[in-house]
């Protein structure tokens, strides 16, 4: 299989699984998102080991790396200052800030602990000090 | 503190192999054809075992194909 014909299959399974989505979020009901997009990732991945040719090389990981670790950095510290800002506003004003405050201070809190375990775990395999 | 740059040879050596187009380097290598583009444009230094897999490629040593100049 050549990489066009991956790319028009990825397309097609995309657009099925997004129209799936939005159709069932819509009318409420909650059982065909998961299994939805679980058999949309099941099939990528199989049409991927198909594939001859390679798309994805140490260069591509590295602009991955990249990138997420920049948009790591910027999520952290935009959803910490902007958590504590609302919060901070929320206390001089009766309004609904409180809770988005909350949920953007939290995401930052779990971002930075599942990033300080997952180095943990990759400075151990690559022999950081135990 | 100047910086360190790494070149290479690339161009010139698939040229004197038969000139040997990027995409094969890059199916013999097992890379993507971007990444050869920008090895060739110094864009990118690859890691060791890229390097390794270039030069025996070309059937030449590691410092004829990547020179480190600092």
């Amino acid at each position: 299989m050549s990489v066009k014909t991956l790319r028009l299959y990825r397309a097609i399974v995309v657009i099925i699984v997004a129209i799936l989505v939005g159709w069932s979020v819509a009318s409420g009901n909650a059982w065909i998102p998961v299994p939805t997009v679980i058999a949309g990732i099941v099939i990528l991945f199989l049409l991927k080991r198909r594939l001859k040719e390679v798309v994805v090389d140490e260069r591509i990981f590295s602009i991955a790396d990249k990138a997420a670790m920049l948009a790591f950095r910027v999520f952290a510290i935009l959803a910490a200052t902007t958590g504590a800002t609302l919060l901070a506003l929320s206390r001089e004003s009766d309004s609904n800030f409180v809770q988005v405050g909350f949920t953007l201070a939290y995401s930052a809190c779990a971002l930075l602990i599942f990033y300080y375990f997952a180095y943990i775990v990759y400075n151990r395999k690559y022999g950081g000090k135990e | 503190m100047p910086r360190a740059r790494i070149n290479n040879s690339i161009r010139r050596l698939r040229f004197d192999h038969n000139e040997m187009t990027q995409e094969e380097l890059a199916s013999r290598v097992g890379c993507t054809r971007q990444t050869i583009i920008a090895l060739e444009q110094g864009k990118y230094v690859p890691s060791i075992e890229l390097a390794f897999k270039i030069a025996r490629a070309f059937g030449v040593t590691l410092e004829e194909v990547f020179q480190y100049e600092e």
